[in-house]
């Protein structure tokens, strides 16, 4: 606390303590890699890709732009993320951060991250990318993540529009390619949170966001985790078929597809117990490696195809 | 510009002193934390200057020194 005691305490100045790790936590940073990941995919799918500096320069707004959308949804559900185990050592619950600072933080980060994209690529990537954080901060974040269950399936476009921003930066436009990435994210985030939310029922229910398991019960979770899973595990084999990815992508999407849906099927199975709480454990971390392994083989195989053009 | 600063940090605080009080003085920690985020904004300023530099070359190409004397 201050030394200035000889105000009174409502006219003190509060004279934060925050450390630029705190401001570097409200940008989400796990999310924000992802997010720098799959839009790097996006990018390198482009016939011509941009020069490597603007190339960066674009991947890096788009990252700013997903930093500033945590900002905002970390000021925004400050209330409920004191409420939850996972959250409530996030900066602002944890009393490290105003709320105040986080808004104005996340703002100028929004702003900064859509006219640089601007400026660097073109003013369409530049749109979807503001799109894209007012989708989030917004459509999800103030309205459709405590108003319903369905939260995170129409909430989850937000999370994948990356790669469309990637292809639009290189390019100024969408193509085919670039909205299969996006649907292969769409549908993978609904039964990667959805095993978190099995996991963590009790936070969300203390908290009183409407998670499925909450309004739903669980039996129907698993069942919506298995249906998307089967959904998921052929859109990712997509950019094989459709062209856009070598055999090598079509053999790993196969594979990590037909595990996909072994996974979900013990989610599905097991539904008791420590064995029922480890099903949706793995479920949640093999969505992660799948999303992962499938747009690694994609930016491998693009940036080999960039090296053998050179 | 620096000494002229700290010239009139002082006589603030010689002003807060004439009336008895302190002015305010800032806890290690405060300090500390200030300290710390000036470096980073600092750090991402400079960043931002070169890369948005860097990038103009980059988007001139070639016609940057193709201008009239």
């Amino acid at each position: 606390m201050s030394d200035a005691s000889y105000l009174q305490d409502d006219e003190a100045p509060r004279i934060s303590v925050a450390s630029p790790s705190d401001y570097f936590a409200l940008l989400k940073p796990r999310v924000m890699s992802l997010v720098v990941f799959t839009a790097l995919a996006g990018l390198l799918l482009a016939p011509a890709p941009p020069h490597p500096l603007i190339g960066f320069a674009s991947l890096l707004a788009i990252a700013v732009g997903a930093g500033a959308s945590g900002a905002l949804n970390m000021w925004y559900d400050a209330d409920v993320d004191a409420l939850m185990t996972r959250t409530r050592k996030r900066p602002i619950p944890a009393g490290r951060l105003d709320p105040e600072a986080a808004l104005g933080f996340g703002l100028v980060l929004a702003t900064l991250s859509v006219f640089t994209l601007g400026y660097v690529a073109n003013w369409f990537a530049a749109a979807l990318l503001a799109f894209t954080i007012f989708f989030y901060v917004v459509i999800y974040t103030m309205w459709l993540k405590r108003w319903t269950p369905m939260n995170i399936v129409i909430g989850g476009a937000a999370g994948a529009l990356p790669p469309m921003v990637g292809f639009a930066a290189a390019t100024g436009e969408i193509n085919l390619a670039s909205v299969v990435l996006f649907a292969i994210i769409f549908t993978w985030t609904p039964p990667h949170f959805w095993s978190l939310a099995l996991l963590r029922s009790e936070d969300y229910g203390r908290a009183g966001v409407p998670m499925l398991p909450n309004v739903a019960g669980e039996d129907r979770t698993r069942l919506e985790i298995l249906v998307y899973a089967l959904a998921l595990a052929p859109l990712g084999v997509a950019p094989w078929l459709l062209g856009f990815a070598s055999a090598a992508y079509g053999l790993v999407s196969i594979g990590c597809g037909i595990a996909l849906v072994a996974v979900a099927a013990a989610v599905f199975k097991q539904r008791e117990g420590e064995a029922a709480r480890a099903a949706a454990r793995r479920m949640f971390v093999f969505s992660i490696l799948y999303l992962f392994l499938l747009f690694l083989v994609l930016v491998v195989e693009q940036t080999a195809h960039i090296f053998a053009l050179i | 510009m620096v000494n002229e600063m700290t010239e009139a940090g002082d006589k603030m605080k010689e002003r807060a002193s004439a009336f008895g009080e302190p002015g305010v003085v800032l806890t290690e920690e405060q300090a500390r934390s200030r300290r710390a985020r000036n470096v980073a904004i600092g750090v991402t300023i400079a960043f931002l200057a070169v890369l948005f530099y860097a990038v103009t070359l980059v988007k001139f190409g070639a016609a940057i020194i193709n201008r009239t004397i």
